[in-house]
């Protein structure tokens, strides 16, 4: 976070490379809010609909539908990341929808993939026990299956949220801003200090955000 | 009392169609406040029986009456909080404390918190674990025999009439084992639960339950007290399965101190009389004799043990 | 379960199917499916859903029908649209046929899934749409469709980018083989190693695919000014020198981290019986070690090969070329064909190596007796 006062992070970058460092439209603590900010609002929409993905996908008797459900949303991370926002701009025009859109399938698999493990994961016994003393099927979803499948599916966030951070940077190209807008800048002027500071603030944000998601995957325990 | 009319659990092969039954056309009464152990080779359909009770798999025919209601009339998650369940893998959940453990049954039904928490605690003591060092503990802090009192303290929690136990010592170690079925009749002296309890091991059946129900392909082959079916046995079938040292394993489930009876027990062997019947045979073999000296806690003698006594258990 | 993908497939009939513009950059009007072949659409999607449940073995052909008859229309569409236009109007998918082949997509895998309990024929006519669509592009079926009369444009630069596209692929995937290899062989023997060395690459990773290529700019263009030997070998700052660079780093860390798992999950057990009868080490680890953990590792390598396409497609930026100059380039000039041109391959092309090598992995799992 110390890297976000004005000028300290310029400085230094442009002392090392020795490049000169054009000033931004946008200044870098406001490009990496945006740049969190379109993370976050697809991490909310991955876990809103994951979850729930996961959750009806694991109940008994399911199994051809949960590697249905594997298979499509495994395809948000095969197929690369620029074609899915591109072939998005025709449909969504240009800025943060395609973005969104395109962060939000390659966010989608590790959820899913982790909360389907997670759930399945959950001890047999258990829920025979979990059962037999009269709990609904709500019930146990809520009170054992979620709770035991937590910290897996928290596993699935981090790297969800941490890939995301890099995917979210070639939105720039689509003018959605955000910590690509500097990269970009620098490799169309031939700035390598531009591309660097981009690259930091990027890196350290993915690793910050990883460290606090897994602060809070401890606390919880 | 639980009663089953003409029970039966029919699943029909996905391939051929052909029908296979689990359990077929089995009437049983297990009688109030007794334990009723439900004996046999595996898949002769025992646990399926168990299992129908409290509608964890249900019937295809027949029906099955606990007290008054027929358990189709009620709904499924009700009729289970009505009743305890303990099973062999005991099935604790990991994320919660030995005390959240115990207290969900009673929380699923809306006990109000002081209540809940009173009731945790009397029977974490009756079960033998010390409240206060093990309410808080997580159940991956326990051993299995510890981990197994929690099991029946939570199948205990809500004072259910019932008690239905698959295998409930199955997974502990011999030691374990041992003090635990110790433990759980003693409790069950007091409580006078109603209690189906299904076991394999022929030793537990005949040491716990107060009516053995032996079953064989699905079908009843024998009801009755462990002594009806030791020596009296209605087939073959129960004649092999029992063994030709069913009377032995029956008299080891027997503690030397309840068959002693007062006589003159001067010079002779003695035993405590928490020794069981079966070793006190061994040492009547050992020693060349037909009558022992009993000792009670302090080493006094209480009473003698003679070979007819033994023939008389 | 085929309702998951019936349900947008009767959506789309509600949407415009085709876009048709005067030119490839003009605005355009949207036209609709017309209403027999809406209606005929809507029955055979309807079969296909409902045989799943009263004729699970129709349900395959059925299946492979409808998405055969979304590309069909694909072809039939444009050529429709495009009849008595000028010689410059373009006629493009719009989203009612992209809906339906996404339905049909997940009709056919779905009814492929249910079919494996019954058959051979069964699995195969799961399979039937993929020669229904190779025929029809040879017999030039989708020649109308916007996105071929770009590619005939581009035609000589699409076979160029597409090879270097691949160039790019395999030349860092190959690279990260060369130097994984050894490192994961070497790693899965030393916990300390194995830390430093995936630590390393998991942080290259936090790296986005963009800035680590722009990255290299410099320190490449150093080392290309000041070795002359190196410039001669056609290292430079921009162009194919950084990207293969950034690529060879991103493909090390699933290289690596499979090699050192799968190396590690060797059962002790079977090593332990090699060792046993007599095996020296270099035996034991080509003989019993390294076969058996092929398949995993393989697995890495297919990450990596997914991950490379969609990095390569990104390499363009700093001039390496690839698919995504006509991403780029489309996006630049808003021409919705030339980003297509260059995005549906690129997928097509992620999604099968991604298949390839899935197949590839389960071959070599049941020939080595481990899944």
């Amino acid at each position: 976070m110390v890297c976000l006062i004005p000028g300290l992070l310029t400085g230094t970058v442009s002392r090392l490379t020795g490049t000169e460092i054009p000033t931004l439209g946008t200044p870098l603590w406001s490009l990496t809010l945006q740049h969190l900010g379109l993370v976050l609002v697809a991490e909310v929409v991955v876990l809103l609909i994951g979850v729930p993905l996961a959750v009806v996908v694991t109940r008994p008797g399911r199994a051809a539908l949960m590697r249905l459900a594997e298979a499509i949303t495994g395809l948000g991370q095969t197929v690369p990341t620029l074609a899915i926002l591109a072939l998005a701009v025709p449909v969504l025009g240009f800025g943060a929808p395609p973005t969104l859109l395109g962060l939000f399938l390659y966010g989608l698999v590790p959820v899913v993939s982790n909360g389907i493990a997670g759930l399945l994961a959950v001890d047999q016994p258990t829920l025979d026990a979990a059962r037999g003393m009269g709990m609904t099927d709500a019930q146990r979803l809520r009170r054992i299956e979620l709770p035991l499948s937590l910290p897996v599916l928290m596993a699935g966030v981090r790297t969800s949220a941490v890939y995301n951070v890099g995917t979210a940077t070639i939105g720039a190209a689509l003018g959605t801003g955000g910590l690509g807008t500097p990269i970009i800048e620098g490799l169309s002027q031939q700035n390598t200090a531009l591309v660097v500071i981009g690259a930091l603030l990027a890196a350290l944000l993915a690793l910050s955000l990883d460290g606090l998601l897994g602060l809070a995957v401890r606390a919880e325990e | 009392m639980i009663e089953l009319r003409h029970l039966e659990k029919r699943y029909d092969d996905p391939v051929t169609g052909q029908p296979f039954y689990a359990v077929r056309d089995l009437s049983l009464s297990f009688p109030d406040g007794e334990i009723t152990a439900l004996l046999g080779p595996s898949g002769c359909g025992k646990t399926t029986t168990l299992r129908m009770i409290n509608r964890l798999i249900e019937p295809t025919g027949g029906q099955i009456l606990i007290g008054e209601h027929d358990a189709q009339s009620l709904r499924p998650e009700e009729l289970r909080r009505q009743v305890g369940y303990v099973i062999q893998q005991i099935g604790l959940f990991p994320h919660l404390s030995v005390a959240q453990n115990v207290a969900t049954v009673p929380e699923l039904l809306g006990w109000p918190k002081s209540k809940v928490q009173a009731r945790v605690r009397e029977l974490l003591a009756l079960v033998g674990l010390e409240p206060d060092l093990f309410a808080g503990k997580r159940p991956s802090e326990l051993s299995g025999g510890q981990q197994q009192r929690v099991g029946v303290a939570r199948a205990l929690a809500a004072d259910p009439p019932v008690l239905l136990m698959d295998e409930p010592f199955g997974a502990l170690d011999p030691l374990a084992r041992d003090k635990l079925q110790e433990a759980f009749r003693d409790i069950q002296q007091n409580l006078k639960k109603t209690i189906v309890m299904v076991t394999h091991d022929i030793d537990e059946a005949l040491k716990l339950g107060d009516k053995v129900a032996l079953m064989g392909a699905g079908a009843l082959e024998q009801f009755g007290t462990p002594d009806d079916l030791v020596r009296r046995p209605v087939s073959e079938f129960v004649r092999q399965f029992l063994g030709e040292d069913a009377l032995l394993r029956q008299l080891a489930g027997v503690p030397a101190g309840r068959l002693a009876r007062p006589g003159d027990a001067h010079g002779l062997p003695q035993i405590s009389q928490d020794l069981n019947a079966r070793s006190a045979l061994s040492v009547m073999l050992r020693e060349r004799v037909d009558t022992l000296a009993v000792t009670d806690e302090s080493g006094q003698v209480s009473g003698v043990l003679s070979w007819s006594d033994l023939e008389r258990a | 379960m085929l309702w998951l993908g019936a349900a947008p497939m009767l959506t789309s009939l509600l949407l415009p199917w085709v876009l048709l513009r005067p030119n490839r950059l003009a605005a355009g009007e949207f036209l609709r499916l017309p209403g027999a072949q809406a209606a005929l659409g809507a029955l055979l999607v309807m079969a296909a859903a409902l045989s799943g449940r009263f004729l699970p073995r129709a349900a395959p052909l059925l299946a492979s029908l409808s998405l055969l008859t979304g590309l069909w229309w694909l072809g039939a569409q444009t050529t429709t649209a495009l009849t008595g236009q000028a010689t410059f109007a373009r006629a493009s998918a719009s989203s009612g046929l992209w809906l339906w082949l996404l339905g049909g997509g997940i009709l056919v895998y779905g009814a492929g899934l249910a079919a494996r309990g019954m058959g051979r024929l069964q699995v195969l006519l799961a399979w039937l749409w993929l020669p229904g669509l190779v025929l029809l592009a040879l017999i030039g079926h989708f020649a109308d469709w916007s996105v071929i009369a770009e590619y005939r444009v581009q035609r000589s630069r699409f076979g160029q980018e597409l090879g270097q596209h691949l160039k790019l692929i395999l030349s860092a995937l190959g690279l990260a083989a060369v130097i994984g290899a050894p490192l994961a062989v070497w790693a899965s023997r030393n916990a300390r190693v194995s830390g430093v060395v995936l630590g390393l690459a998991g942080g290259v990773q936090t790296v986005p695919s963009l800035a680590l290529l722009g990255m290299l700019i410099a320190p490449l263009s150093w080392l290309a000014n000041h070795l002359p030997a190196l410039r001669s070998l056609g290292v430079s700052g921009i162009g194919t020198a950084p990207a293969l660079s950034a690529m060879t780093l991103y493909a090390l860390l699933p290289v690596l981290r499979n090699g050192v798992v799968a190396l590690r999950g060797v059962s002790p057990g079977a090593l332990d019986a090699a060792r046993g009868m007599g095996m020296t080490d270099n035996q034991r680890f080509w003989r019993v070690q390294l076969p058996l953990a092929l398949p995993v590792w393989l697995s890495g390598f297919r990450q990596a090969a997914v991950m490379l396409v969609g990095v390569a497609s990104v390499a363009q930026l700093i001039g390496a070329g690839g698919l995504g100059y006509f991403i780029f380039s489309g996006l630049q000039s808003g021409a919705a064909d030339l980003i297509l041109l260059g995005a549906v391959p690129a997928a097509l092309l992620a999604i099968g190596l991604d298949a390839l090598l899935r197949g590839l992995e389960a071959l070599l799992g049941s020939k080595l007796g481990k899944v």
